[in-house]
């Protein structure tokens, strides 16, 4: 199945037919790299404001896309929300590039394409992704079963004689040393 | 004279910590009294002479002296008083005195009030503090000296230096003075006057439980006096330490310009994660206190708090990694890191000899799965994963994909958030059910009882949600989690009175207070979980459901968001007293047709950099809060504003609030009181059946 994209007319990032994203049965997506790289690095002799002119993309649309973007040169601002000039042209790039049809996805693989891999908030590459958001789970779980471990070990070491369960007066021996005055007192009363 | 004087002083406490370590190791093996009161009295003269030095550079900022390169580079003759003071801390070289200086008044403070109480573990107390001490004097002296001056020599260079070079001169102070730099934009704010100062309290604080720690391990005395010791200090450390990190979201909130007020950024992460592991060992710590249990892990918590504040101030003055908030890169960074290294390895390599030697055997043995101690267990487990989880997307993913694929990646804060809500979720679970449990044993019955009552809160209070017109199955399910800690919290606390007023006849205020009165840490504790249950509904609510619109609007003009509106009423410009130029919009906030605020968002242009001034309405409900993004060069006809809809993100300060009274609460010494109540309590309580 193959999901055509809309071409504008007068946008230098209109679409030719190399450029369209194919979707197999299985959503996998196949890009032609080359002719987007050969794109990217005629982007800026192309006339970019003549892309918006038939489309108009919202600021919220553009910051949706900038949200989880970062600029090599502001530190760990998001850029949708950083001042500065150089962000400010990134988005409207980002503007122009969803007015010439790009997704989402194909925006952040355009500035990962022409800046690497800092310029988004998750990795796109599959094994830094993998790499990134596997190991806080592996760290995680590896926690988990270190806790687990000393619990079964403290179990492993209980003396032979069950534990019978003290009922309330007897658990209340055990927990803080308040509630058992509390209670010495409430029966001095009684 | 002001940067002679500050030198010398410098120098001398440095001087006299490195005495102090060295006196005291030899005190301390030797048992020879007289050298470990020769390094207490050397560790008591770092303060005064801190002070005396840090006064001088305070005096230099004050009074402008200009040819200190630290006074040049922070401030300017346009800076007000109020920021030539702040500007101590407003870039390395100030902010390293800064931080040595109440590093020291800690260190002060600790030998003074355990002196008598914990004689033997003191040699070592005063080694780890002053080694620590000396250290941070010697990254001042060597490497970011404060009291640097400019000089021109003979063949008409400038130079900076601490001394004055053979044949120079002094510069035009004039011609200082007109290319001062000025205090960094960022810093110009008042959250700017506590925050720092209130973060390094926080990180210098715990200096002290690990000096224990560490005492305990080099003495031997590896009882629970060194925990009895410090768990008010370590209390004390953390509760500057959250509210530093409060006060950093406000700033945050108000200054960057972000629309929130955490970013997940490095450097505020990094002075999260002391608070998380120490957050850990304030839990876990309550075990060794009660059963004994946990020593050896009690250690490696301490070890890594400290570990994380020295990391974390590694990493944000080393420029380690990019953020908003590294005021102060320099090449401290090596030896830092050498600092860390060997610390946490001498410091794991002692825990790892006692334990060999079978010292740090637990007391008690662990009786069922089921108790309290397990639960503080599994909550400690979760603090861990949380900590790693952050240092993982903060430091560790960066720096592995630098190192080893070659390739710069940034985690933003979609990995935060797909990460970090599920492990704050168990962690407010188990914040509900752990305070029920008993120490020991406790069966699933008895919990079941404990927790009825609660639950039923928590059901009706989510159930008053969705009556409400809440439809969104996470946020349900967020605010019954985060509601069952808090209404945990509030009965126990209400449990407590209610016995107090059954059994003694008591009001409820007086019942109340005298429940504080004798139990301050169980009590202060819930407070504090109140506190933690006020800033997740906050967080919840102005995470889930902020609202954000952007667009550009004419005079006069109106944008919509979820029942707002906001109108462009007019453009001005104006010059502040300080010489930035003031771009400032006036708009109207509109609500239900009737108009209810009028905001200046703004945007204030330094030479260095523009900020972004957040105009904001401000109700328990939420925050209207509005970005003046651009605007229409010559006419200023349109603007543009990006106005976010905050819900209920007052209660994350509220929160905070509530939070700092629980950890005061639960670290006053009020024993006096205490008994003064009881005293009081039984007096009537007799009075009462005599009558």
């Amino acid at each position: 199945m193959t999901r055509l994209i809309r071409t504008l007319p007068s946008s230098p990032w209109r679409r030719t037919p190399p450029l369209h994203i194919e979707r197999g049965l299985g959503g996998e997506v196949t890009r032609n790299w080359i002719v987007k790289l050969i794109v990217l690095i005629l982007l800026p002799v192309l006339a970019l404001p003549a892309a918006a002119q038939d489309v108009i993309i919202t600021d919220d649309e553009v910051n949706a896309v900038a949200r989880d973007m970062y600029c090599p040169v502001c530190e760990n601002i998001p850029l949708d929300v950083c001042p500065t000039a150089a962000c400010a042209d990134w988005r409207e790039e980002i503007r122009e590039m969803l007015a010439s049809g790009f997704s989402e996805q194909e925006v952040k693989d355009a500035f990962v394409l022409r800046y690497g891999e800092r310029v988004v908030g998750t990795p796109q590459d599959p094994t830094l992704r993998a790499l990134s958001l596997v190991t806080p789970w592996l760290m995680g779980a590896a926690a988990l079963v270190a806790g687990a471990y000393v619990l079964l070990r403290w179990q492993s070491r209980r003396p032979a004689a069950p534990v019978v369960e003290a009922g309330a007066a007897a658990s209340r021996a055990t927990d803080d040393d308040y509630r058992a005055r509390l209670e010495a007192d409430l029966l001095q009363r009684r | 004279m002001i940067a002679e004087i500050g030198l010398t002083t410098l120098f001398a406490a440095f001087i006299a910590a490195l005495y102090a370590v060295a006196a005291s190791v030899y005190g301390g093996r030797t048992h020879s009294e007289g050298w470990v009161r020769s390094a207490r009295n050397a560790a008591l003269a770092t303060f005064p002479l801190l002070a005396i030095s840090t006064a001088m550079l305070l005096v230099g900022l004050i009074n402008q002296q200009y040819q200190i390169s630290y006074v040049w580079s922070v401030t300017d003759p346009s800076t007000p008083f109020f920021y030539r003071v702040t500007a101590l801390w407003g870039a390395q070289q100030g902010s390293l005195l800064f931080w040595s200086l109440l590093m020291s008044l800690f260190a002060v403070s600790a030998l003074l009030l355990n002196w008598r109480s914990h004689r033997r573990l003191m040699p070592y107390v005063i080694a780890y503090t002053m080694a620590t001490l000396a250290f941070f004097l010697g990254l001042s002296l060597f490497y970011e000296n404060p009291f640097e001056r400019f000089w021109i020599l003979s063949n008409n260079e400038v130079v900076r230096t601490a001394f004055i070079p053979a044949n120079a001169v002094p510069p035009s102070s004039v011609r200082l003075a007109e290319t001062a730099n000025g205090l960094n934009p960022l810093l110009r704010h008042f959250g700017m006057i506590i925050h720092p100062p209130m973060l390094y309290l926080g990180f210098v604080g715990f200096v002290i439980p690990f000096a224990f720690a560490m005492a305990a391990l080099a003495s031997g005395d590896l009882s629970t006096n060194w925990i009895n010791a410090t768990r008010r200090w370590a209390l004390v450390a953390w509760l500057f330490l959250g509210l530093g990190l409060i006060l950093g979201g406000r700033w945050a909130y108000d200054v960057l310009g972000w629309g929130g007020y955490w970013g997940w950024d490095p450097v505020e992460n990094a002075a999260f994660l002391p608070w998380l592991i120490g957050t850990a060992f304030l839990h876990s710590v309550m075990i060794q206190q009660k059963r004994g249990m946990l020593k050896v892990w009690n250690m490696f918590l301490v070890i890594g708090t400290f570990s994380a504040v020295i990391f974390g101030t590694f990493a944000t003055r080393s420029g380690l990694i990019d953020s908003v908030h590294s005021f102060a890169r320099s090449e401290i960074g090596f030896p830092m890191f050498l600092f860390w290294a060997g610390m946490t390895v001498v410091s794991v390599g002692l825990i790892l000899w006692r334990w060999n030697r079978g010292e740090l055997k637990d007391e008690h043995q662990f009786t069922h799965v089921l108790s309290r101690e397990s639960l503080f267990v599994l909550n400690n487990v979760i603090f861990v994963a949380l900590f790693l989880a952050i240092f993982w997307g903060s430091f560790g993913a960066p720096i592995v994909s630098e190192l080893f694929m070659n390739t710069s990646i940034t985690l933003g804060t979609s990995y935060f958030m797909q990460v970090t809500p599920p492990l704050f979720a168990a962690l407010y679970i188990l914040m509900g059910v752990a305070p029920l449990s008993a120490w020991g044993y406790t069966s699933l019955s008895r919990l079941g009882r404990a927790l009825a009552v609660p639950c039923l809160l928590t059901l009706a209070f989510v159930a008053l949600m969705f009556i409400g017109g809440m439809r969104t199955p996470v946020a349900l399910v967020g605010y019954g989690i985060v509601g069952l800690a808090g209404f945990v919290a509030l009965y126990e606390i209400y449990r407590g009175a209610a016995a107090r007023r059954r059994g003694l006849g008591e009001t409820w205020p007086r019942a109340a207070t005298a429940l504080f009165a004798r139990n301050r840490r169980r009590y202060g504790g819930y407070v504090v979980h109140l506190g933690i249950t006020i800033i997740g509904i906050g967080v919840i609510g102005s995470t889930l459901f902020q609202q954000e619109t952007q667009r550009t609007i004419s005079l006069g003009e109106t944008l919509r968001i979820a029942d707002y509106e906001l109108r462009y009423d007019g453009f001005t410009e104006a010059i502040a007293e300080d010489g930035r130029l003031m771009q400032i919009t006036d708009v109207t906030v509109i609500r239900g047709g009737q108009e209810i605020a009028q905001l200046r968002p703004r945007i204030d242009r330094y030479p260095q950099q523009p900020m972004t001034i957040a105009g904001a309405h401000s109700t328990l409900e939420n925050d209207f809060y509005v970005l003046l993004i651009g605007w229409e060069p010559v006419s200023h006809t349109t603007a543009t504003f990006k106005v976010y809809i905050n819900p209920l993100v007052n209660l994350v300060w509220w929160g905070g609030l509530v939070l700092i009274l629980g950890t005061l609460i639960a670290a006053w010494p009020a024993e006096p009181l205490a008994i003064r109540v009881e005293e009081t309590a039984r007096g009537r309580g007799r009075a009462g059946a005599a009558a």
